[in-house]
This record gives structure tokens, sequence and C-alpha cells, in this order.
């Protein structure tokens, strides 16, 4: 059970603002974590630069003890981190099976796809996601919550032990959630490694066991979500926006 | 694994061509190669085979030109301004070797098709970074390059200046020959293309056209995806320039390296339906054909204006092009009339 | 050698005064819309031929003349939004093939008018004279031009900073949807912008060609090229970029004419290899930014 991300003082500047500051954080293998923090906090801006869409101004990404700072975002994908977006993205004009198959040509994914072949093993994480019914159809008809899962499964295609969800709940329905909240909880259980962020606390309350905060590109606290929920800095964060949103 | 799949691909190809030709667009297709084999022989007289003929020669020259561009553009989102490159680059790599080296023409050919592999590869490294409009300036911008290099007088020692190279042996002395073999080359391009574009690796092209942040995401190496995606296309656009040079007798650089022919690629496979390839097909031959009679009615002169009215309402009204809804109501009234 | 020297100022000069009015048209309409309208070397061109049929129907009103073709080519730019650019603006790609159909459409209709042969208007000159200056003449119309250049720069600086339209134009090339939520109109921004471009693009042809030549009605390309050339060097979408751009580009390209051997046919090539390497080393260009300053 190592430290499968190591996130050393990660600094990101855009012109005259600064995204992310000095951030650090650890997360060990196995853990499924939460990164909150109101809108415009830099969350997406931390993804990006895990996962390579963007370079950081400075400091350090180690993933599985291999430094990945800076390197293209598919050279990142096959050591093993793979994510989804915030704005749902797929290709509008292939089939769901095909937008799987395609994550699972690279390297890592033809890996794990071996034995059964890309099609049958494309099908599979089709299935495991619960989509294989619409495996001809493509993504332009599909419901948001669907698209979602989508999302998750052109990721799994890739093999990762780390996945990072953005936002994964934005847009859903009650029973959407509860839909994807069971398929992300088996995921962990399976031993994938999950790093989630939200800025709705109430989700993220009762689902994992540990929670990052920031605001405004800065590290607040790293604690269970009780222990955040209470923390002076988080609650002025979010009360400057409306106190509806901590309940 | 891979040669037992290729065993099993092969023993469907016939059941594959049962059903295929069973369905409208299959029948159709069988149908338009069968007219096409049949053509050079409806008649003897020589104004046919030494002028018509030709014209469809020519347009099938073209279709082959056109599918290479569409491969780039309509499969993998390169968007191409400048595909007269390829084009140009085969012809005179062809006609230097017959006229200066004596090379046989077959093997001259397929040089002129591999020297324009090359320039994909040199040519899609710098401009892969670039995307939608800047790529296609990119490429325009390259291809004004090669045009202006070739015309300079000052370096028509290298390049042979405007006068280019002439006096080219044609593919074959007898035109209906000719016509013969650039239909199977077409027909052999056209199905390499199609097979290339429904293969594990044309999704990938595919995935990049749709969403190249998300295919990188996915893990792909969208750049080494997108330099292969320019030298497939290079090559049958070379295979199409050399067989030009051939069928012209000649080159130089405004007929083998001119913005009119990069025009006629963007023109002919968007009238047809931008990722259909066969439609690339399609819009050859209406233009060609097209363009041949409005020459004999005598309007030479606005042969390029209508063209580019054409091209400007088509991609104003409908971006799948204007052949390919045409086809889907034909099918529709198609299937009326057979009960289904 | 010195001759030499204020020649090539000179010409860079010149040069760069109607590059950077052509590609100031054209990289506003990049700021504000994320389009590009590859019809923009063809207003140029076509203000040119457009003065060659006003002398041959009214060739004794001159003035009146260059204010008409002026007000057509204007028109053809709004036109040109309304009709082909509003409805395909979605898709980059095809406003890039429409402009290019219609900068096609517009050149053959010149072609089949005019031919090809080289033409001059150089009856529309306001100054006939040359000024010496250290031996070398200078074309009076042409310093006339390049004065005028820096002013319609300059007022256009004003307009953009101060008036109400360049705050829309600046807003929108910012962030359109914010722009929208604050009450601006996005649409009615982008059509005055692309009717400003082509109203750039005809005063400099109007005021520049006279003393130039019509070389043919292709001319258009290579002013795209050029002004496309300026507007990558400058960065896309940079006003200040657009200017500097054209002239540095002016100066490459006469220094090219003036000190390398066989200049003037290498002069062509200047654009393009600058297109060339700036794409492959700092695609940005020199003050890329996407917004408009």
């Amino acid at each position: 059970m190592g430290i499968i991300l190591e996130v050393k003082n990660l600094t990101k500047k855009f012109g005259g603002l600064t995204a992310v500051n000095d951030f650090s954080f650890e997360i060990k293998r196995g853990e499924f974590i939460g990164l909150i923090g109101p809108n415009g906090a830099g969350k997406t801006t931390v993804f990006n630069l895990i996962s390579g869409l963007e370079k950081p101004n400075s400091g350090s990404i180690r993933f599985d003890g291999m430094d990945i700072t800076g390197l293209r975002p598919y050279k990142i994908v096959n050591k093993g981190v793979a994510r989804t977006f915030q704005i749902v993205r797929s290709f509008k004009y292939l089939t769901l099976l095909q937008n799987i198959s395609v994550s699972c040509q690279s390297h890592r994914g033809k890996e794990a796809s071996k034995g059964v072949g890309i099609d049958k093993y494309a099908s599979s994480i089709l299935a495991s996601v619960g989509l294989v019914d619409k495996a001809r159809i493509p993504p332009v008809i599909l419901p948001h919550g669907d698209l979602r899962k989508l999302q998750i499964g052109k990721a799994l295609g890739t093999n990762p032990e780390l996945l990072l969800l953005d936002e994964p709940f934005s847009g859903l329905s009650h029973e959407e959630q509860q839909n994807l909240t069971d398929l992300i909880v088996k995921l962990n259980d399976d031993g994938l490694t999950i790093f989630m962020t939200g800025h709705v606390l109430r989700e993220l309350m009762t689902l994992v066991p540990r929670v990052i905060a920031m605001h405004q590109g800065k590290f607040i606290i790293d604690g269970t979500p009780q222990e955040v929920a209470n923390n002076k800095i988080v609650l002025e964060a979010y009360l400057g926006k409306g106190s509806e949103e901590f309940a | 694994m891979l040669i037992k799949e290729f065993q099993e691909k092969i023993t469907n190809v016939p059941n594959y061509l049962k059903s295929w030709v069973k369905t409208f667009t299959g029948g159709l297709t069988l149908f338009c190669l069968l007219s096409l084999l049949i053509l050079p022989f409806l008649s003897q007289n020589l104004n046919f085979t030494h002028v018509f003929l030709r014209v469809f020669t020519l347009a099938m020259i073209y279709s082959i030109f056109a599918a290479s561009w569409d491969f780039l553009t309509g499969i993998s989102g390169q968007i191409s301004f400048g595909h007269a490159i390829f084009f140009g680059i085969a012809g005179y790599i062809c006609a230097y070797l017959i006229s200066y080296l004596g090379y046989p023409i077959w093997i001259a050919i397929i040089m002129g098709a591999l020297g324009a592999v090359l320039a994909g590869f040199f040519i899609g490294i710098p401009l892969l970074r670039l995307k939608g409009p800047y790529l296609a300036l990119g490429t325009l911008a390259f291809s004004l390059v090669f045009l202006k290099l070739f015309l300079m007088g000052s370096l028509s020692d290298i390049f042979f200046g405007s006068e280019g190279i002439s006096a080219l042996p044609k593919l074959s002395k007898d035109p209906v020959v000719e016509y013969l073999i650039l239909l199977i080359l077409m027909i052999i391009t056209f199905i390499c293309i199609i097979q290339i574009s429904k293969s594990k690796f044309g999704t990938i092209l595919k995935s990049i056209r749709d969403d190249e942040t998300g295919a990188e995401a996915s893990g792909i190496n969208t750049t080494r995806f997108k330099v292969y995606a320019f030298m497939l296309s290079a090559l049958f656009a070379g295979i199409a320039g050399s067989c030009y040079a051939l069928f012209i007798t000649a080159v130089n650089p405004t007929g083998n390296y001119g913005t009119v022919i990069s025009f006629f690629a963007i023109l002919m496979a968007s009238l047809g339906g931008l990722t259909t390839i066969t439609g690339a097909a399609l819009g050859a031959f209406f233009f060609i054909l097209v363009e041949y009679f409005l020459i004999v009615a005598g309007a030479a002169d606005s042969v390029y204006l209508i063209f580019a009215v054409i091209l400007i309402v088509v991609v104003r009204f409908s971006k799948q092009g204007i052949l390919k809804p045409l086809l889907e109501r034909i099918k529709d009234l198609w299937d009326v009339l057979l009960g289904r | 050698m010195i001759e030499d020297i204020i020649n090539m100022i000179f010409n860079g000069t010149l040069n760069g005064a109607v590059l950077s009015l052509i590609a100031l048209g054209y990289s506003l309409v990049y700021g504000v819309g994320h389009i590009m309208n590859l019809a923009h070397g063809a207003y140029f061109m076509l203000t040119g031929y457009l003065l060659l049929w006003g002398l041959r129907i009214f060739p004794g009103l001159l003035f009146l003349n260059v204010i008409f073709v002026v007000a057509i080519v204007t028109i053809i730019g709004g036109l040109t939004y309304i009709l082909l650019i509003k409805p395909l603006q979605d898709s980059q790609v095809g406003v890039v093939l429409i402009t290019f159909g219609l900068a096609f459409a517009i050149e053959q209709i010149v072609l089949i008018n005019f031919g090809t042969d080289s033409v001059s208007i150089s009856k529309y000159l306001i100054f006939t004279e040359t000024t010496d200056f250290l031996g070398f003449p200078m074309a009076d119309q042409s310093i006339f031009f390049i004065v005028m250049s820096l002013a319609i720069v300059s007022l256009f600086a004003l307009f953009i900073s101060k008036s109400k339209l360049g705050k829309s134009i600046r807003a929108v090339s910012q962030d359109r949807e914010a722009a929208v939520l604050m009450g601006i109109n996005a649409n009615r921004t982008l059509f005055y912008t692309v009717v400003i471009s082509a109203l750039l693009a005809s005063v400099a042809g109007s005021l520049y060609l006279p003393g130039a030549a019509l070389t043919g009605p292709s001319m258009g390309w290579s002013y795209l090229t050029s002004s496309f050339a300026v507007v990558i060097l400058g960065g896309m979408g940079s006003l200040v970029g657009s200017v500097v751009g054209g002239y540095i580009v002016g100066f490459l390209t006469s220094f090219t004419s003036v000190f390398i051997p066989n200049g003037p046919s290498w002069a062509h090539l200047v654009p393009l290899i600058v297109i060339l390497i700036v794409l492959i080393i700092r695609p940005r260009g020199l003050f890329g930014k996407k917004e408009i300053k």
C-alpha cells in the first residue's frame, strides 16, 4: 500500500492569475479521496496539471515513484493515470463501443486486452458501466447520466491505476447520481484509486473517507469530511457564496 | 492472433460481397463500376476513345486525388488546403525519373508516390501543432512556396522553371488501356482507403478528428497518428499525381502545383460528402464531366467561377455534401418501390 | 550603397504601411469571431479592379469613383458576413471553406472581365511627383500613403479604446459569453467588425494601388498570405501585433528584394517563410493572446 500520487509545491500561473499556489498532497494506493473547493478554486487546474493538459510553473508530480511532471497527456495515461472531464466530451461520430475501443488501443489498453481482443475487452468495459445495450449507438442521443458513464468507461479502457474524476455528478438527476455513485464505489472496492472533485459538500460528505480542501489555488486542509466541514477557512470560503451550499 | 483474424476475414469476403451487393449502396456502386467497365467498348469512334473516354480517365485520376484528401480532412480531421503539393511532387519526381534517368514507367510512378509520402512526413511534422484554419493556411502556404519555387526563373536549373518537363510517355498508347489501368487503380485505392478508415487504426484517426484532446486523454499518441494520416493521404495523392503527369505527358508548376488543384480536391470531396470517401469519386466525376461539357458548350472561361459558386452553395446549405442526401432520397424512393 | 539602404528603408516602410492596414482588419475579425475570412485579400484586389472599371465607365469622376468603390467593397464585406459567415459560425472549417470559395469566385469574375495582364490605375494618384532624398527618388504618393496609414492606425486605436463599438469589440474578443451577458449584441458586433475590416482593406487599396500596379486577379492571394504572415507573426487577435508584424514583414521583404541576389523573386517567398518559421517555432507569434489589446 504505497503512495501512488505525490504532488509537491505545485504552482500554475495564467498571466497575472495564480490558479494553483504551492499545492502539495499525497494519495495512497487504493484510497478514495475528494478534492473540494468553491467554483474557481483551482480544482480542474490541479487535474489538468496532473494529467498533463497543462504544465506547471513549478513543483513536481510523482506517480508511483515516477516523475510525470509536464509529460504529454498520452504518456501519463500510459503510466496509469486516467481522467474524466468536467464538461462531458466524447467522440461524437463513433459508436459507444468505438469510443471505448480507442482507449483500449493505448499501450496499457492493448496490454490489458491481449487475451480477449480489443472488441471483447471494450465490450466488457461497456458492460461494467452499464451501457452495453447501447454499444452501437453514437453518443449524440444519450442522456447526460449515460454520457458521464461513458467517460468513465473510456478512462477504464486504458486500464488505469489512478482515476481522476472531475465533477462527475454535475448536471445529474438524483437517480443518475445514485447510479453513478454505485459504479464509482464498486471501482474503488475493486482496487482502483479514485480522486474526485466536487464543489458541493453534501455529495462528498457521505461518500469519501478523506477530503482535501482548496480555495483560490491554495491548500486549506486535508482530513475527514467532518474535520473539513468544521474548518473555519473552509466555512468562510463557502459561506461567502451562499450558506445553502453548505448544509 | 492477427493472422487468424486475417484468415477469418478473407474467408468471409465472398459472403460479405454477396450481402453488400444486395444493399442499395452496394448494388448502385456495382452498377456504376460495371458501367464504367463497359464504357470504353461502346464505340470505336476515334473522337470517342481519344477525347470523351479520356475525360473519364481524368475523372478517375481526380477521384483518387479527392479520396486522398477526404481521408486526411474528412476522416482524420486535418484540413488540407495545399494538397497540390503531394500531387505535384509525385508528378515531378515521376517525370524526372522517366525523362532524365530513364526509369521504367511503373517504377517511376511508385517512386513518385513514395516521394509524396516523404513530403507528407516532412510537411506533417512542422504543421502538426496547428489545428483547423491554421493548419489549412499552413498547408496553403507550403503549397504556394512550392509553386513559387518551381516557377522561379533563377532556379530553373534545379526545378525546371515554368517550362517544366515535357514529352513524357503515356500510361499506354491505347486510351482504352489507359482508361482500364486507371479504373483498376481507382478501385484498388478506394478499397484500401475505405478499409483503412473502417479499421481500428481508422477509428483512432476519427477519434483524433472528433476530439483530439479526448483522444490524447485516451492514451493515444496523437502526433504520431496525425503524421501517419498525412503520409497515407500523400501516398494516394502521389499515385494520382504521377498518373496525371503521364496523362498530360508533361509537368509544369501551375499545372501540377496550382492552387486550382487543391481547390478541386476540396470541391469534389465536399460535393460528394465529407468523410464518405466514395463521395469523392462522385464529386470528381461530376466536376470533370461538367467542366468538359461547359468547355464544349463554349463557356470555358466561366468554369471555375461556376465551380466556386457551387462550392459556396454546397458549404452554405449542406455540410454533408449534396450528393449523399440526394442518394438517400433516391434510396428511400427505391425502398418504397420495393415495398419495404 | 547608401541608395540601397534608403531604398530598403523606404520600401520597407511602404510595405509595412499597406500590410499593417490589411492585416489589421484580418486580425480584428479573427480576434472577435475566431474565424478567418479568406476573402480578405480579394477585397483589396477587388478595390483595385473596381477602380479600373470606374476609369472606363466614368473617367472624369475620379474622387467619386473612389468613394463609390470603397462603399461597394465595404457592403460586400457586410454581405459576406450576413449571407456566408453568420450561418456557418459554429464551424471554423465551414467559414474557411466558404470564404475560400468566395475569394475564388471574386478572382474568377475579375479574371473574366479583365484578364491577367498587369494594369495601372495611376490616374487615381493624388501626388504624381517624386521627392529626392540623398539621391533616392521617393514617390510622393507613397510618402502620402505612409502618413495616411499611420494616421488610420492611430485613429483606429483611438476608436477601439474610446468608442462604444470599440469597447464592444474588445469585450466580445475577450469573452463572448460574458459580453452577451452584459447586454452586448455579439452578432452585430461581429457584423460591424467584418464591415470595418473590408473598409480598411478597401481604403488601403484605393490609396496604395494607384502607385503600385494591378498585377492580375491572383494578387489577392499574395496579399492574403502576406496578411496571414503578418498576423501569425504578430499574434492572432493582437492589433499591436498586426502593425508591428506588418512593418517587420515589410522590412524583411524589402531587405530581400534589395540585398539578396535575384532579390525580387525571392521576395515573394518571404511571407511564406515567415509563416512556416513562426508556426514551427512560436505558433502564437510575438504578441499572441486571445483578446484584442
